[in-house]
């Protein structure tokens, strides 16, 4: 039987008909484009795909699941940095052939508990049964490596990592940060954890998130018992340390940039009293606040 | 050999229901379809053996804190723990490659505690040569 019988069958079991929308092979220059890198894919000629894709991506009809093709074409080509931006900046919901290569990408990154994460969780959304088994090899890889609690290096690499790259691409720094949260997670000891999640907090308002800051910043400081008072349900504690203050600025940014003016201006005003770092920063941001 | 093919293509369209299966049946159609098709027969099932990366940090400290005493720049110190770091890591990722030794990983250990000790050892020599920085 061959491949790509299989493969074609396989692709209907999953479910990746074509969504509203979606560019077919009509007769528009982006479309020959698209079906052009399509075909140099099928014939793993990869650096050929991508320059037609590369294409694509450029025209303003690009597709907006464009990550379905170029995400999987820059993982061929070993471009796995690449590859993670692409997956983790598409907005389009993806599709279980999309996640399976994106948890391939984050393998090749080791960034194994982001992998882990996501081969398991297209076993339990459902798979086509050769994608099934390799996921769960995949699930069974990672968890024998971590049979033993990660060294505090491991960690020190995932966070050394992510602030590398936290000043030129907070997308994917998040994604190695998040790695180094829940490296961290499974270590015998905490290790560097307020570092962590202040970074990663930096890391998803920089790459305009600032949902995910207030979550995790909340999951970090429960709002108070009840019957007791507090000016925000993750108020910073009464002396910071350096992380605790970053992790406090991040905060407020998050709150301001969701227009949340009541909850954003007690934290300014701590961070402004308190002189630290972010003094300046905070006095500015306060200034711009709804009254 | 046909009637397995058929017993498989029927079983996949019975889990996807018509709408998939029409749109496996017409594959050659559109880009999506091809491309689905392709990445399913191009994934790679078998994961490679993994083992997990590491940091050279406590020789990073060393390092930058010998520069300090010197007098001199953190950055020479910093540039040969970030060689520790990618020698760790490239012993890392060729063991890998190879095998999920934990031999291997014992190697990517020494080579990073070996060129920190080299790091150690020339910030040391420095010292020795130019007492008064």
């Amino acid at each position: 039987m061959s491949i790509a019988v299989l493969g074609v069958a396989l692709a209907a079991a999953l479910g990746v008909a074509l969504p509203p929308g979606e560019v077919r092979a009509d007769d528009t220059a982006t479309a020959r484009h698209l079906l052009l890198g399509v075909r140099a894919f099928k014939a793993e000629r990869y650096d050929e795909a991508l320059v037609e894709l590369r294409v694509v991506a450029r025209a303003p009809d690009a597709p907006a699941d464009l990550a379905f093709y170029l995400g999987p074409t820059l993982y061929k080509l070993q471009r796995y940095d690449e590859a993670l931006a692409v997956f983790v900046a598409s907005r389009v919901p993806a599709d279980a052939l999309t996640d399976f290569y994106r948890g391939q990408t984050y393998y090749q990154l080791r960034l194994f508990r982001k992998a882990r994460a996501v081969f398991a969780e297209l076993r339990a959304r459902g798979l086509g049964p050769a994608l099934h088994d390799a996921a769960g090899r995949y699930v069974a890889t990672v968890d024998a490596a971590y049979q033993a609690p990660p060294a505090a290096a491991s960690i020190d690499y995932y966070l050394a990592a992510g602030l590398e790259r936290l000043a030129t691409d907070p997308l994917v720094a998040a994604e190695y940060l998040d790695e180094a949260r829940q490296v961290e997670a499974l270590a015998a000891q905490p290790h560097r954890h307020p570092e962590i999640v202040a970074a990663l907090a930096a890391a998803y308002n920089d790459s305009g998130r600032p949902q995910s800051t207030i979550a995790l910043a909340t999951a970090e400081r429960p709002a108070p018992p009840p019957g007791k008072t507090s000016a925000s349900p993750a108020a910073p504690p009464a002396s910071p340390s350096a992380p605790d203050s970053e992790l406090t600025w991040q905060l407020a940014r998050a709150r301001a940039a969701t227009g949340d003016a009541a909850h954003a201006r007690p934290l300014l005003d701590a961070i402004i009293k308190s002189r630290g770092p972010h003094a300046a920063d905070a006095t500015a941001l306060l200034a711009k606040l709804a009254p | 050999m046909r009637t397995l093919r058929l017993a498989l293509l029927g079983c996949f369209a019975s889990i996807a229901g018509p709408t998939a299966w029409s749109a496996a049946a017409g594959a050659g159609d559109d880009p999506r379809s091809e491309m689905a098709a392709a990445l399913a027969a191009q994934a790679d099932l078998s994961p490679t053996p993994i083992v997990l990366p590491v940091a050279a940090a406590a020789p990073r400290h060393a390092a930058a804190a010998s520069a300090v005493k010197r007098g001199t720049g953190p950055r020479a110190a910093s540039d040969v723990a970030r060689t520790a770091d990618t020698a760790a890591n490239q012993v890392s990722l060729h063991a890998q490659a190879q095998a999920a030794s934990q031999a291997l990983a014992h190697q990517a250990q020494a080579a990073a505690a070996a060129a920190a000790g080299q790091a150690q050892s020339q910030a040391a020599k420095d010292r020795a040569t130019h007492p008064h920085r």
